[in-house]
C-alpha cells in the first residue's frame, strides 16, 4: 500500500509542474492591461508604469514565471492586485466554508446516492428501480442553482426552518453549523448522488449476474450478506471513480451555490477574483483546486487498493 | 455680489452648518426604542479594497472606510456638507486660502488627540503624487497649522470645490501614528486607524467585516449599535432572501432588489442617486466627432422606456449629469434631448451619413447594464445606427476605453462628493478618462469659474452652466440615474439613505 501511494504521489510532480506554468500563463490570456485595471481607471500613465514596476509586470516572462514558482515552493501564492492581502491567507480563510460545504454534499451524495443504486440494482425493472431512476434523471437534469433557489423558497422563506444564507463557523455549535449547510449542500450533492445512483445501480446489475454470487446465494447466505459483503464492495469499484470525478465537479460547483447562499468561500472568491480580473487570486485559486483534485484523484486510488486487493499487488 | 460679501455669506453659512450639525447628526425613528446593544447587520456588493483613503486605487472604498475614518466635512441625505471633524470653515476674501476650525473633542481610537497638526499631516499625504486623492485636491499648495485646531490650506487656484471634496476620502483623517514609512503604509491597507465611530475587529478582505462601536466617540448620537456586521454579497436575490429570513438586518438595494423585496414584504429605503448610465464616446473615433451624430444619438434614445425596462421603474431619466433635487442640477437643460427618432435621422442627414453608421460599444457585464446596452442597441437601429455590443467586465472596461481601444462605452458614473470631481475626470482635456482629449469649447472657463465660487448658491448657478456646456455639445449621453438605497427589515431604525454614500450615522436596531 505504501509503494502504491509513494508511486503516485511521484507521478504528481511533473502534473503540478504542468499545472502551475498553465496557470502562470493565464496572465497572458486574460485581457486588458492587468496594471492599468489595479492603477483605477483615473490613473495617469506615469501611475500605471508605476504600478507595473511595483508589481513586477515589467521584468521578463521567464524572470516573473521563476518568481511565481518559487513563491509557491515556499508557499508563497502572491498578493492580491485588489485586496492586497496575501493570497494564501485569504484562501486559507475561506477553506473552512467550502471544505465544509463539499464535504457535506458528499454525505448527502452517498446517503442518497448509494441507497438508491442498491434498491434500483437489486431490483432490477421493479417500481423502485423506475422510481430511482426518475429521480437520479432529475437529479442530474436540473441545475443546482435552481434547485438551490427553490430550496430557499420553500424552507428558508415559507417554513423558516432554515437559514437562506451565511455560514456559522462549527466551533460555534453542530446545529448552526449544519443548518447553514443543509441547503446549499442538498442543492449541490443531489446531482453528485443521482450519478452515483445510476454508477452502483449498473455496476450492481452487473455483479448481481457474476458467478460467485449465485454461488454464495445457492449456498444459503442471507440476501443482505450477499449484497453488503460480497457484491457491493465490488460494485463500488468504478462508483469510487465516479465518486472522485462528482467530488471534483462538486468543487466547481460551489462557485454558483456559494453565490446564491451567500457562502463566503472558495467558489465565491473565484468568481470575484474573475470579475475584479484579479491575477494573483484566480492563480492561487486554480494552484490549490490542482492540488485539491490531485489529492482526491490520490485518494480514489487509494481507495481501489482497499477495496480491490489485486490493485495492490498489482503495484 | 462682492467678494467681500461672498466670504462673508459663506462664513454665515458655515456658522448656520455648525449650530444645526452640532450633537444631532442622523435622523432616528421616533417611535422605535433602539437597542444599543444590538448589532446592525448589513450586506454590500463589494469589500474596501484598502483601508488606506489616501493610498487606496478605488474610490468607492469611501463607503466602508466612512465608518471608521471620520472626514473633516460630512454630508447630509441630499449631499449637501454639514460639519465634520471640523466645525467651521471659511474662505478668504480674496479666495487665497480656506481655513478650517477643528472640533476639539476629538481623538483617534487609541486615545491620541486629533488636533491641526495632526490634520496637516493627513492633508499633505493626501497631497503626495502617488495619493489617489492628489488630483482631488488640485489647487492646494500648501498646509499649515497656525494653532492646535485651526488649519490653513493654502490656495493656488480655485477652491470652491474643496468643502464638498473635503468630504470624501482626501477629507478622511488617519492617525500619525499609523503612516510614515513602508511598513506602516503596508499595514494601513488592512487595519484602519482613525477617529470614527467604528473600530475594525475582523477583517476577512472582501468577504466580510466585524466592526466595534468606539465608547469615546465624540458624537453619541450617531452610534445607536454596539457593532456593524458587513459581509459582501454580490448577488440581489440573496442580499434579498438573508433580510427576508433574517440572517441580516439591511442589504444595499440597487434597482433589481427592489421588487423581490417589495414581494417579501421588506422595507425599502431609495432615493434617486447620483450614479448615472451613460453612454460615453470616443469623440475621436467612428463618426462621433460630429456634433449632430452626438446629438442624433441623444434624441434616439427613449429614456422613459430604459428606466421601466431595465431599472423595473426604479430610477429617473437622465437629461444632464446630476438628477433633480441635486444643487448642480440645470432645470433649462431639461427637455433638451427628447425621444425624437426623426429628428435623429435629420440630424444623421446634416452629419452626412444619412444612412446610419456603426460602432463598437464596451459594456460591463452587470445584469442592469447589459439590458440597457440591449435596449440601446434596438433603439440605435431604428435610426440606422448599429450598435456592437462588446461585453467586459467593469475593472477592465473603463481602462480600455482610457486607452481608446473603444469607440464608446456604456458605463455608470458613480456620484462623487463634489460636481467638480465628476465634471473635471470625464470631461476635463487633459483627464486620463478622457480619451477623446478635446478641449470642449467653453468648459476650462466655466469650470474655473465655478470652481472660484465659495458661495453655496451662486456655485450652483455655475455649475449649472458647465451642465449645460457639456451637454450643448453633447459630449456624452447621459441616459438614466439609479435608484440607490437599502432593503430593510422592519427592525432597522434610523437609516436614510444619501444621494453619494451612506453615512450610517444614528443607525440601529429596535429593541425587541
Amino acid at each position: 500500500m505504501f509503494r502504491l501511494i509513494g508511486q503516485r504521489l511521484l507521478a504528481v510532480v511533473p502534473l503540478l509542474m504542468i499545472a502551475t506554468a498553465i496557470t502562470f500563463g493565464l496572465i497572458f490570456l486574460i485581457p486588458g492591461d492587468p496594471a492599468h485595471r489595479i492603477a483605477g481607471e483615473s490613473a495617469t500613465p506615469q501611475q500605471i508604469e508605476t504600478v507595473r514596476e511595483e508589481l513586477g509586470l515589467d521584468q521578463p516572462v521567464l524572470v516573473q514565471y521563476f518568481d511565481f514558482l518559487f513563491g509557491l515552493v515556499r508557499g508563497d501564492l502572491g498578493t492580491s492586485f485588489t485586496y492586497q492581502a496575501p493570497v494564501l491567507e485569504m484562501i486559507v480563510d475561506r477553506l473552512p466554508v467550502t471544505f465544509s460545504l463539499a464535504m457535506v454534499a458528499v454525505v448527502v451524495a452517498l446517503l442518497v446516492g448509494i441507497p438508491a443504486g442498491i434498491i434500483g440494482g437489486s431490483r432490477p425493472g421493479s417500481w423502485q428501480d423506475r422510481a430511482t431512476g426518475v429521480g437520479s434523471t432529475l437529479g442530474v437534469a436540473t441545475p443546482n442553482f435552481v434547485l438551490g433557489l427553490l430550496l430557499v423558497l420553500v424552507f428558508s422563506l415559507t417554513l423558516r426552518v432554515l437559514p437562506a444564507t451565511g455560514y456559522t463557523p462549527l466551533a460555534k455549535g453542530l446545529w448552526p453549523w449544519l443548518s447553514h449547510l443543509l441547503l446549499p449542500a442538498i442543492a449541490l450533492g443531489l446531482a453528485a448522488a443521482a450519478e452515483i445512483a445510476r454508477q452502483l445501480r449498473s455496476s450492481m446489475i452487473e455483479v448481481m449476474q457474476q458467478d460467485y454470487v449465485r454461488t454464495a446465494t445457492a449456498k444459503g447466505l442471507s440476501r443482505r450478506s450477499v449484497l453488503w459483503k460480497h457484491a457491493l464492495k465490488n460494485a463500488f469499484i468504478p462508483t469510487a471513480t465516479v465518486l472522485g470525478m462528482q467530488i471534483a465537479f462538486l468543487l466547481g460547483g460551489t462557485a454558483v451555490i456559494e453565490s446564491v447562499f451567500g457562502l463566503k468561500g472558495l467558489g465565491d472568491f473565484a468568481v470575484q477574483s474573475v470579475l475584479s480580473g484579479d491575477l494573483p487570486a484566480i492563480q492561487g485559486v486554480v494552484i490549490f483546486g490542482v492540488f485539491a483534485t490531485v489529492i482526491m484523484s490520490l485518494l480514489v486510488d487509494i481507495s481501489y487498493g482497499y477495496l480491490n486487493p489485486r490493485t495492490r499487488s498489482a503495484a | 455680489m462682492s467678494r467681500k460679501s461672498l466670504t462673508s455669506v459663506a462664513a454665515a453659512f458655515a456658522t448656520a452648518l455648525l449650530l444645526a450639525g452640532c450633537g444631532t447628526s442622523a435622523a432616528t425613528d421616533a417611535t422605535a426604542e433602539i437597542d444599543p446593544q444590538a448589532t446592525v447587520r448589513y450586506a454590500t456588493t463589494y469589500g474596501a479594497s484598502s483601508f488606506d483613503p489616501h493610498k487606496t486605487r478605488i474610490t468607492s472604498d469611501s463607503t466602508m472606510l466612512n465608518l471608521v475614518y471620520d472626514r473633516l466635512v460630512h454630508r447630509d441625505r441630499k449631499a449637501d456638507p454639514v460639519p465634520g471633524l471640523a466645525e467651521a470653515w471659511e474662505f478668504s476674501e480674496d479666495g487665497s486660502t480656506l481655513t478650517l476650525n477643528l472640533r476639539q473633542d476629538v481623538t483617534f481610537s487609541d486615545g491620541t488627540p486629533l488636533d491641526a497638526s495632526a490634520v496637516v499631516a493627513n492633508l499633505r499625504r493626501a497631497l503626495e503624487p502617488d495619493s489617489i486623492t492628489a488630483a482631488m485636491l488640485a489647487g492646494v499648495e500648501s498646509v499649515e497649522a497656525t494653532d492646535a485646531h485651526t488649519v490653513v490650506l493654502r490656495l493656488n487656484g480655485p477652491g470652491g470645490q474643496l468643502v464638498l471634496t473635503l468630504s470624501d476620502l482626501p477629507g478622511m483623517i488617519v492617525n500619525p501614528n499609523a503612516f510614515g514609512d513602508p511598513d506602516k503604509d503596508a499595514a494601513l491597507v488592512l487595519d484602519p486607524a482613525g477617529a470614527g465611530r467604528y473600530t475594525v475587529v475582523e477583517s476577512q478582505p472582501g468577504a466580510q467585516y466585524r466592526f466595534a462601536a468606539r465608547d469615546d466617540y465624540w458624537d453619541p448620537e450617531a452610534v445607536q449599535a454596539e457593532g456593524f456586521e458587513w459581509v459582501v454579497m454580490t448577488d440581489p436575490q440573496t442580499r434579498v432572501n438573508a433580510v427576508a429570513s433574517d440572517q441580516l438586518d439591511a442589504a444595499m438595494a440597487t434597482p433589481m432588489s427592489l421588487d423581490p423585496a417589495d414581494q417579501q414584504g421588506l422595507q425599502t429605503y431609495v432615493q434617486t442617486s447620483l450614479n448615472n448610465y451613460v453612454l460615453n464616446l470616443n469623440r475621436t473615433r467612428s463618426e462621433f466627432g460630429k456634433l449632430e451624430v452626438r446629438q442624433a444619438l441623444a434624441h434616439a434614445v427613449d429614456r422613459e422606456s430604459v428606466v421601466e425596462t431595465a431599472l423595473e421603474g426604479h430610477g429617473e431619466p437622465a437629461s444632464q449629469n446630476f438628477p433633480v433635487g441635486y444643487f448642480a442640477h440645470n432645470e433649462a437643460l431639461d427637455g433638451q434631448y427628447t425621444f425624437d427618432p426623426d429628428k435623429a435621422k435629420q440630424l444623421l442627414g446634416d452629419a452626412g451619413v444619412p444612412g446610419g453608421f456603426s460602432f463598437v460599444a464596451g459594456v460591463s457585464n452587470l445584469p442592469e447594464n447589459q439590458m440597457i446596452g440591449q435596449i440601446l442597441q434596438e433603439q440605435l437601429a431604428r435610426v440606422g445606427i448599429t450598435m456592437e455590443i462588446r461585453s467586459m467586465t467593469p475593472t477592465d472596461l473603463n481602462p480600455a476605453f482610457n486607452r481608446g481601444e473603444l469607440d464608446a462605452i456604456l458605463t455608470t458614473l458613480v456620484g462623487r462628493a463634489d460636481p467638480s470631481l465628476l465634471l473635471t475626470s470625464f470631461y476635463g482635456q487633459e483627464s486620463p478618462q478622457n480619451p477623446s482629449r478635446d478641449a470642449i469649447p467653453g468648459f476650462r472657463e466655466a469650470m474655473e469659474a465655478a470652481n472660484r465660487a465659495t458661495d453655496p448658491e451662486e456655485r450652483a448657478v455655475l455649475l449649472g452652466e458647465v451642465n449645460a456646456v457639456v451637454m450643448n455639445h453633447a459630449a456624452m449621453l447621459p441616459i438614466a440615474f439609479a435608484e440607490l438605497g437599502a432593503v430593510a427589515s422592519d427592525r432597522l431604525v434610523g437609516y436614510e439613505p444619501n444621494r453619494v454614500v451612506d453615512e450610517w450615522r444614528g443607525v440601529g436596531v429596535a429593541a425587541p
